[in-house]
């Protein structure tokens, strides 16, 4: 915000910092028409945020929690998504929007998903999921500079982690390899990325860790460049069913790698289910180290 | 009709003293929560005027701040408890937390987590029961932040189009600015903005809850005759504790002999809804001693379910994965 | 101003028989009977000021200068087109008329956020129809207008008709203006089938929104035609007043002479259909050359 004047930030309680602290102390050093706080309009924001855009501002939405992406959608995926290409390339909105996914906080059903597959479907929408902090403030100063619209994804889980990765002083636009391994290969996402190098040390496998941290348009090229070493693909995602990004991310490695496998390819998606409130329930919706080290352990010996 | 003289009785008092002694120790057993919760303190006045004006049929839809509308309305305080906490013995069996607690045998259905979520539902409620049940009524309880979504505008259209059934009532506990509703709504008023949808309502002080159950019996009666859907802008003052995102015991527990005192804080000597209905008791000549009494019972209650919700067993996580589907 | 109209008026009389004729394929939907709306409101606009409108967006294109030819060639599915082919009718995207969206109410919002990225005195003009007035996004965007004090002026063609349904059904509030009034900005109901009616309006409340805050218009129209070219329902108004008759009446009172309202609209007729021809000789877009405008920078 201080070296480009024309980056603006929009949200709800955003002059206050925001539930996180994402925002906190911005107005201070930016005054309120650059940081405006917004009712409980989410529809009406984007589209706000999509008219910046086009008159040449750099809007940046902080759009709290990935649920509300709901109310927010239209204008987002029907208009922000589709400007480029519906005008033949006369426009681009370069409008970034922020927001967290991910259960562990006991929030409850609306509080709590991750909606990475319905939101990196949409073509027009590139979608970067930060797993350290250096990524995430990478990936923040991408999405205010790029032309089109970028949606930084943070896991809840992460919020507060000060974990970096392996690398992690490179770009947000690529998925890469945290961890080298010849047994294996793990491509997870966000937090899964930290407990796939812990299952990995755990039980002693040689595992190769991608961290596939670009869901739109979706990187798996480091995925496929693993499996030809490895023959073996686990992909872990935190995200609800069968039609999560796991099962993409799978079709696409074996649409080229699939005479390179000794195995089918292994996912862990979360539960079809919405994610229960209760501490004991949650607990047993999400992955952890425990299901993580068992699906390895199970591929290896597939 | 009961106007605000006319309401000796206590029911008031105790419906308050329910919602307000649950959320205090719920507050105190924080603890026990491992997510996020919302108490009522300061907006109860509208739960405790519901009981009186709703009946068996009639049905209800609030927001994630709904524990003084489930214990007003008489739902079990240690069910209530035990689904905050994550046990078993939850109606929702641990699933819903308290952003979505829900009560069907209070008529109350489901609560959502999203600002504006229930009001949509509460149409299709509200039009069921016109093809089911002659008279009855949908209650439709939602914060004044919420007229900043859509959905409501549309809702409120919706309503009034179909001649839907609908009580609406808004807790508005957000500080009203000189020419328009508030800090963020540009409308002169929430009236105004329910009016422009053609939804007839009215505005009432929701610190003093006698005058919120005259104002909901009137407009609850309107709808019953078929007269169409009707807004109540319920202005409630503002507790200290909701100050921040995360509620606090800014207040301590309520001293109902404070409606006798001195106090020189905004929040005990005019905006605390339960030691005003104390005071307007004592201007009938209701002892406060019996208040105490009352009070009393009522904290024993509120005390024995939670100490039984603490004890209640987790909610098991071979559950955790049922009930997505009806069948 | 009536050839400005007239020009709006042989453009889509063209079109709804090129496509009678199976020249443009899709979804159509015409400007006709809106004439005095777009030239009134739209012969006032300034340099820097931006244009948002909706599905019935050709002639508020037109009326603001965009290229005929352009448009013709993009609801042909040209590569020529002004938008490549890719965006067709009803998401046309020019050079004054930012964007127009097939989702109702969807460029209410978008005008809003514009208008605060534009310079001083400059404004957003947003087109909407009677329909969008039941859409939420609608009110939230006359709330943020409001407390923004943001230069918009929202103008509303309420023609009684949301697709195939009449305004009664939609709602039981009759003036559109009604929901603008509470939040105190200036809001006229007019006639807008009037040209000289609308552009008194329109100064008067451009005049307004220049100075710093959001004003809404409303335009009583009637729609000529059906709510796309092609209904079978036969949705277009029962009785429909034409601006074109009304104002030719006004100007022949003032003394001229039909021959010469005749001739404008022949003039008008001849450059369509020569815009049509040239355009069908165009090569018709091809994905080769659009599949890389998804991004406007590839990551």
């Amino acid at each position: 915000m201080t070296s480009d004047s024309t980056v603006m930030v929009l949200g709800e309680d955003v002059t206050a910092g925001g539930p996180f602290g994402l925002t906190k102390g911005l107005v201070d050093g930016h005054g309120p028409q650059r940081v405006r706080n917004t009712p409980i309009s989410e529809g009406a924001v984007m589209g706000v945020a999509v008219g910046l855009a086009l008159g040449g501002a750099r809007p940046f939405v902080d759009l709290m929690f990935c649920d509300f992406m709901t109310a927010a959608s239209d204008q987002l995926f029907n208009h922000a998504a589709k400007i480029h290409f519906m005008s033949g390339g006369n426009y681009s909105v370069p409008l970034a929007v922020w927001t967290i996914g991910g259960g562990g906080t006991r929030w409850g059903a609306q509080h709590s998903q991750r909606l990475d597959a319905w939101i990196s479907g949409v073509p027009g929408i590139k979608m970067i999921a930060p797993a350290s902090p250096k990524l995430a403030a990478a990936a923040v100063l991408e999405a205010t500079a790029d032309p089109d619209p970028v949606v930084v994804f943070a896991d809840r889980a992460l919020l507060y982690s000060r974990q970096d990765l392996p690398g992690d002083s490179g770009s947000p636009w690529r998925s890469r390899v945290v961890r080298t391994g010849s047994e294996l290969t793990v491509a997870a996402t966000g937090r899964l990325v930290h407990l796939a190098l812990d299952a990995a040390a755990a039980i002693g496998a040689s595992a190769e860790v991608v961290d596939v941290q670009r869901l739109a348009p979706l990187d798996v090229e480091p995925v496929v460049d693993s499996v030809t070493r490895t023959s073996r693909l686990l992909v872990l995602h935190d995200e609800a069913g069968p039609g999560a990004l796991a099962a993409t991310i799978a079709a696409m490695v074996q649409d080229v790698a699939f005479w390179e496998l000794d195995a089918p390819i292994a996912r862990l998606p979360s539960p079809a289910t919405p994610v229960p409130a209760a501490a004991s329930l949650e607990d047993a919706y999400a992955l952890d180290a425990d299901d993580v080290a068992g699906a390895m352990k199970r591929l290896l010996q597939a | 009709m009961a106007t605000v003289t006319a309401v000796r009785t206590t029911e008031l008092l105790e419906r308050l003293l329910r919602a307000r002694r649950f959320d205090e120790f719920l507050l105190a057993n924080a603890d026990a929560v491992r997510g996020h919760f919302h108490v009522s303190i300061g907006l109860e006045a509208t739960a405790a005027a519901l009981p009186r004006v709703r009946r068996a049929s009639d049905l209800v839809t609030t927001t994630y701040r709904n524990h003084a509308h489930l214990a007003a309305l008489g739902s079990d305080l240690t069910v209530m408890y035990a689904e905050i906490f994550g046990r078993d013995l939850g109606h929702q069996r641990g699933r819903a937390g308290s952003t979505h607690l829900s009560d069907p045998g209070v008529g109350m259905l489901h609560t959502s987590a999203m600002v504006s979520g229930g009001v949509p539902i509460a149409l299709g409620q509200a039009h069921a029961l016109t093809r089911s049940r002659e008279g009855a009524v949908c209650f439709c309880f939602f914060g004044d932040g919420a007229f900043g979504e859509g959905a409501v505008h549309e809702s409120l259209n919706l309503a009034s189009l179909w001649r839907l059934p609908i009580v609406f009532v808004c807790e508005n506990n957000a500080a009203a600015e000189a020419d328009r509703a508030n800090d963020y709504q540009s409308a002169a008023s929430l009236l105004a903005l329910a009016e422009a949808h053609a939804v007839h309502g009215t505005a009432v002080d929701a610190r003093h809850p006698a005058a919120v159950l005259e104002a909901l019996e009137a407009l609850t009666g309107d709808v019953r005759d078929g007269s169409g859907p009707r807004f109540l802008d319920a202005q409630a003052g503002r507790w200290p504790g909701n100050a921040t995102f995360f509620p606090h015991d800014a207040t301590g527990p309520t001293d109902l002999r404070d409606a006798q005192g001195d106090a020189d804080d905004a929040w005990r000597s005019t905006d605390d809804p339960l030691l005003n209905e104390c005071r307007r008791l004592i201007s009938t000549g209701f002892a406060l001693d019996r208040m105490l009494d009352i009070d009393r019972r009522i904290t024993a209650e509120v005390d024995d379910a939670v100490r039984r919700a603490r004890l209640a067993p987790v909610a098991p996580p071979d559950t955790a994965f049922r009930d997505v589907v009806g069948s | 101003m009536y050839e400005a109209m007239a020009r709006i008026r042989e453009f889509e009389e063209l079109v709804a028989r090129a496509r009678a004729e199976g020249h443009l394929p899709g979804l159509l939907h015409l400007s006709t009977g809106g004439e005095a709306v777009a030239v009134g409101v739209l012969g006032l606009l300034g340099e820097h000021d931006r244009v948002y409108t909706s599905h019935r967006g050709h002639g508020h294109f037109l009326a603001a200068g965009e290229d005929p030819g352009a448009l013709l060639a993009e609801l042909a599915g040209r590569a020529t087109g002004l938008c490549r082919g890719c965006g067709g009718s009803m998401h046309l995207m020019g050079r004054r008329v930012v964007l127009a969206t097939g989702i109702v109410g969807g460029s209410l919002p978008i005008a809003l956020g514009h208008a605060l990225a534009l310079p001083p005195d400059a404004v957003s003009i947003v087109f909407f129809g009677d329909g969008a007035v039941q859409t939420g996004v609608f009110h939230e965007t006359l709330n943020l207008a409001t407390l923004w004090r943001a230069r918009v002026l929202f103008v509303c063609e309420n023609n009684g008709w949301a697709e195939f349904t009449t305004r009664d059904e939609h709602t039981t509030v009759e003036a559109v203006t009604a929901h603008a009034q509470i939040y105190g900005m200036p809001a006229e109901t007019i006639d807008g089938g009037d040209v000289l009616t609308v552009r008194a309006a329109a100064g008067r409340l451009l005049q307004h929104v220049r100075a710093g805050g959001p004003a809404l218009l409303e335009c009583q129209i009637t729609r000529m035609r059906a709510h796309y070219e092609g209904d079978p329902r036969r949705s277009a108004a029962a009785d429909p007043h034409d601006p074109m008759e009304r104002l030719a009446a006004t100007l022949v009172d003032d003394g001229e002479r039909t021959a010469t309202l005749a001739a404008v609209r022949r003039t008008a007729t001849i450059a369509a259909e020569r815009a049509l021809a040239d355009v069908l000789a165009d090569p018709p877009a091809s994905l080769h050359d659009t599949a890389q405008l998804v991004f406007s920078r590839q990551p």
